[in-house]
């Protein structure tokens, strides 16, 4: 289309536009400063908000802690903690007593077991007496050899942590050997 | 409605009128002077005393249009007739612009503008000729000043060239003469524009000195010269023929007298512009041709 008249108020104001589109440095600066200002000035008023619904949630959450129910199960809370705490000791005491209980010597059938396996159709016993990890084995031979393999005998099946006999005693009227064998009973399994 | 005023050096004269894009229904008229030292190739030096001195003129003819389409008529338009190469219309504001800065040697602060007169061909190839019109930016800024000042809406800043070009271009003197001058007579300044096979060719502006001081007499006698000296001019075109014709617009009061010495003294048929078709309304007078040229908007 060809331009058929003139204004020059046209181009003056396209001109004016077109100045007004560039931008300076200092304008540059200005508005480099003026978006900082902004930016930081609408970080802060983010934080100064976050600030304020975080403490109105401290005020809720205070409220709601030191509300009656919540400090009733609080208490109770810290009871069932008490008692689960107690708990966990009753249960490090327990496995200690059943460790210790593991470990003490055990007389069982076992160990009679042994004794009797081991034992030479010779010697009899007149009593069997446990007492303080030690088995007294009261015994009547007629052989008096006899008792002493025995002892050997029972020291290497190693199920004890010692056997002894102290000396015997004769007795005229039924001529027999009596006397005492110990065995230190070993502890844990 | 919309008010016209033509900034000359000296005067200012003012239109009324109900404008179309075909018609322009004149209500009123109006002109007065103001010292010529107000208005300079800078613009308007005094636009306190300009806009009270409009303002008083406006009130007094009660004139109270606010859209206002201003018309410089002085030294301080430039134009150019340039030929351009027929690129895309978007470029042409810049092509003229260089080649105005190139031409003229004219500085950045100039604003330019154009209009599209014909086209011409030029070594084989085609070329859009266009009338180029510069002005400084300060001679806007203080016409938007004024207008601020007086209330007005600015709405066009146009050059008496192009208003004379709109008036002109339905008139069948102008069209079907082979070289024709317009003689557009003011108070101390006269232009003289040729005209070609209907179409523009050039203008002269001429300065008419001590206008007010001689008689009647001698400024209608200054006036043929001039019009003498552009009819020489016009034998040095390519036509190789001499002005068949000349047009008067201008001071009325003298363009009568005018008429007869020029048909009498130069023996080239001339006539008083007639009221164009297009305007209508109250009695027309040649003296506000450029202002009711300016309302015209293509």
């Amino acid at each position: 289309m060809k331009k058929l008249d003139i204004n020059l108020l046209v181009p003056y104001k396209a001109e004016l536009t077109r100045k007004a589109n560039k931008i300076s440095p200092l304008r540059l600066y200005f508005i480099i400063l003026i978006a900082t200002i902004l930016i930081v000035g609408a970080y802060a008023l983010k934080l100064t908000l976050d600030n304020i619904s975080v403490n109105d949630e401290i005020t809720e959450t205070r409220a709601y802690i030191e509300s009656p129910t919540v400090s009733e199960k609080m208490n109770d809370l810290s009871k069932i903690q008490e008692n689960l705490n107690l708990l966990d000791q009753i249960e490090i005491e327990a496995t200690t007593l059943k460790d210790v209980i593991d470990y003490k010597p055990r007389f069982d059938s076992k160990i009679l077991d042994i004794i009797y396996y081991e034992r030479p159709n010779t010697i009899e016993f007149s009593n069997i007496d446990f007492s303080s990890n030690m088995i007294s084995l009261d015994y009547s031979t007629k052989n008096v050899s006899d008792v002493s393999n025995y002892v050997l005998r029972l020291q290497r099946t190693y199920s004890f942590a010692d056997v002894s006999y102290e000396g015997y005693a004769y007795n005229e009227d039924t001529k027999t050997y009596t006397g005492i064998i110990v065995c230190l009973m070993k502890g844990g399994n | 409605m919309a008010l016209s005023i033509e900034i000359r050096n000296g005067f200012v004269y003012l239109v009324e009128a109900r404008t179309t894009k075909t018609s322009v229904s004149i209500q009123k008229t109006h002109y007065y002077s103001f010292p010529e030292e107000w208005v300079t190739e800078t613009g308007v030096n005094n636009p306190e005393g300009f806009s009270e001195l409009l303002l008083q003129n406006l009130s007094e003819q009660n004139i109270k249009d606010k859209k206002a389409y201003v018309c410089i008529n002085n030294s301080s338009v430039i134009y150019r007739e340039l030929n351009l190469p027929r690129v895309d219309d978007r470029k042409i504001p810049l092509l003229v612009r260089s080649e105005m800065m190139s031409a003229l040697n004219l500085t950045p602060d100039y604003i330019m503008d154009y209009v599209y007169l014909n086209e011409v061909e030029s070594d084989g190839s085609m070329y859009y000729r266009v009338l180029g019109v510069a002005m400084l930016k300060s001679v806007i800024e203080s016409v938007l000043d004024v207008a601020k000042r007086c209330h007005l809406k600015l709405q066009v800043v146009d050059s008496a060239t192009n208003s004379i070009l709109k008036l002109v271009q339905d008139n069948k003197s102008v069209q079907e003469s082979d070289q024709l001058i317009i003689a557009d007579v003011g108070n101390g300044h006269l232009k003289l524009y040729l005209y070609e096979n209907g179409e523009y060719a050039l203008s002269r502006n001429n300065k008419l000195i001590a206008f007010k001081e001689n008689s009647n007499d001698e400024i209608v006698s200054a006036i043929v010269d001039n019009i003498n000296k552009m009819v020489q001019f016009s034998y040095t075109r390519r036509l190789g023929t001499d002005a068949k014709k000349v047009i008067l617009c201008g001071n009325d009061e003298i363009l009568e007298e005018l008429q007869k010495q020029v048909s009498e003294n130069l023996l080239i048929d001339c006539e008083i512009l007639k009221k164009p078709t297009f305007v209508t309304g109250m009695k027309y007078e040649n003296r506000y041709v450029n202002a009711i040229g300016t309302l015209l908007r293509k």
